[in-house]
């Protein structure tokens, strides 16, 4: 491999920024750009509301809106106002950049769902290339991890530096060397390649933040399973003793049992859905990366073949919620089912009981009415054997 | 008990947590006291407050085993719960309604039952931890 050393001249060069926000987030970030607007206000040229250009003595910035229906995105370059410039300092009119930057897009929300930062300069060649790649790699203090060539362009990936505290949202460092081109072919090429890192920031913005919300879900399959089955395994346990639950109890695990059927039934679908949303941001990207052909160079791995790896991984902890979330919604759907039919049987055997005690009560009744029948028979005789014998007495037949 | 949609208080107060939060206390007071009188309970300690989080937690469809130990009040819930229902389904971060909404309506149903409740969250199944735990210590 080359050796890293610096000093070389650079060509064109410039820097761009690419931040992707939420749509809403769309009216703090109205109300930056207006504030960006006011600032250099006397330096501004402005094309249309989405686009407009700051003369800075030294350099020129553009500032570019794309309006999305669920995010935005604002590309912002700075170069030397002379195209062509051929820089011997590079790393100074960086810096300088960077600072210029910084100070105009500070009005900006903090909040974006990706920062890509991207360095142009053109090479002659791929030697000189990759030596620029491994001299910006000091500058930015870290390692390259990806490179490759696509449409006559190199394009790097540096890693995150080793002191990097986790920012809230995806940050990419890139750099794009577009080789021994005239001016004119560059800014078509590069501008169909800052095109294409804005829909990669897009998705990988959209992605990182569907990740980021869904992440701690991962974790509680864990309890809530345990949850469950000892809920499962309490009702099971207490239905197969001997001794009959009553109709309440029976009714309330069927209750229980039919809330967790619902909330697991709820998030095994919703996590189906990120799964699902998530897969569609990889397949947009893997098939953007593939328009470039891109073919790996001093044994770097490419981009396509980087971003390729991050992504295997990416949907196998939803798989494996959803997985099991979906075999603890079956289980419960069936435990469901054996309570179901219990408290029918339970409920069967309630009603015969209830109709035998009222079967015995109606026998009583019956017993009761028949004595109640004969008690009136004998008390009728015994007044009709009184009034005789009263009769006899008064007409003198008996003494 | 009829209660707001859980990313209502998102949509809402997403840049103004405190009055969230504030709001969200009020509204656990006003279920504290609610469940209190249904259920007729009169005290202002750990068994009442213990009795009062249990009830409320049935009624919202969440895992309901507060438990007094050593005097104070402690609830542990590993359950799926609505809040990370409603968070999944309308996009929201878990975090955010769990201290902005969850958090402070539990706080506000134990001051139902005795104003001088310190409460405290020992862990959170939004930040990453296996279960929440919320700890009440009457102080007076």
């Amino acid at each position: 491999m080359e050796s890293r050393e610096s000093g070389s001249v650079l060509g064109s060069p410039s820097l761009t920024n690419i931040r992707i926000y939420e749509l809403e987030d769309r009216e703090v970030l109205d109300r930056a750009l207006e504030s960006i607007r006011r600032d250099y206000a006397a330096n501004l040229l402005e094309e249309d509301r989405n686009i407009f250009k700051i003369n800075l003595k030294d350099a020129i910035c553009n500032i570019e809106l794309t309006v999305r229906k669920d995010c935005t995105a604002i590309s912002t370059s700075i170069r030397h106002p002379c195209g062509e410039h051929a820089s011997k300092e590079w790393q100074k009119d960086l810096e300088r950049y960077r600072n210029q930057l910084q100070t105009i897009l500070s009005p900006l929300p903090k909040n974006p769902i990706s920062s890509f930062s991207v360095l142009i300069g053109k090479t002659s060649s791929e030697r000189e290339a990759l030596k620029l790649v491994r001299t910006y790699s000091d500058y930015v203090g870290s390692r390259e991890v990806a490179a490759g060539i696509a449409g006559n362009c190199l394009l790097a990936t540096f890693g995150k530096a080793a002191e990097e505290i986790d920012p809230g949202y995806v940050r990419r460092e890139l750099l794009l060397s577009p080789m021994k081109m005239p001016l004119s072919e560059m800014e078509k090429t590069v501008s169909q390649f800052l095109n294409d890192i804005k829909h990669l920031a897009i998705n990988q913005g959209k992605l990182d933040r569907l990740q980021r919300l869904c992440q701690p879900y991962f974790p509680q399959i864990d309890p809530g399973e345990t949850e469950i089955q000892e809920k499962i395994e309490n009702i099971m346990g207490r239905i197969t003793q001997t001794e009959p639950v009553d109709l309440e109890t029976l009714k309330s695990w069927l209750s229980e049992v039919m809330e967790r059927f619902s909330t697991v039934s709820t998030l095994s679908a919703l996590i189906k859905r990120d799964q699902a949303t998530a897969a569609n941001y990889i397949e947009e990207n893997k098939n953007l990366l593939s328009q470039w052909s891109e073919r790996s160079i001093e044994g770097y791995p490419t981009n396509t073949i980087r971003e390729t790896i991050e992504y295997s991984d990416t949907l196998r902890p939803f798989q494996n919620f959803i997985e099991r979330t979906e075999a603890l919604r079956i289980q419960l759907e069936r435990v469901s089912d054996f309570v179901r039919t219990y408290l029918g049987i339970r409920q069967q055997e309630q009603s015969s009981e209830t109709l035998g005690q009222q079967v015995k009560m109606l026998h009583a009744i019956e017993k009761h009415e028949k004595l109640l029948k004969d008690l009136t028979w004998i008390v009728a005789l015994l007044t009709v054997t009184l009034v005789l014998l009263e009769l006899a007495r008064t007409l003198h037949i008996l003494p | 008990m009829e209660f707001p949609l859980w990313n209502e208080f998102y949509k809402k107060y997403k840049n103004d947590p405190e009055k969230c939060r504030r709001e969200c206390f009020e509204i656990g007071r006003r279920a504290g006291r609610n469940v209190m009188a249904r259920l007729n309970l009169k005290g202002d300690d750990p068994d009442t407050l213990a009795k009062v989080v249990n009830a409320f937690m049935r009624e919202v469809k969440s895992e309901s085993a507060a438990k007094v130990e050593d005097g104070r009040v402690i609830f542990k819930n590993r359950s799926f719960c609505p809040i990370m229902i409603s968070a999944r389904t309308f996009n929201q971060p878990w975090l955010w309604l769990d201290e902005n909404v969850a958090w402070p309506i539990v706080q506000g149903i134990a001051s139902a039952v005795n104003p001088q409740t310190e409460h405290r969250v020992t862990s959170a199944r939004a930040r990453g931890d296996l279960v929440c735990e919320h700890v009440f210590d009457i102080t007076r």
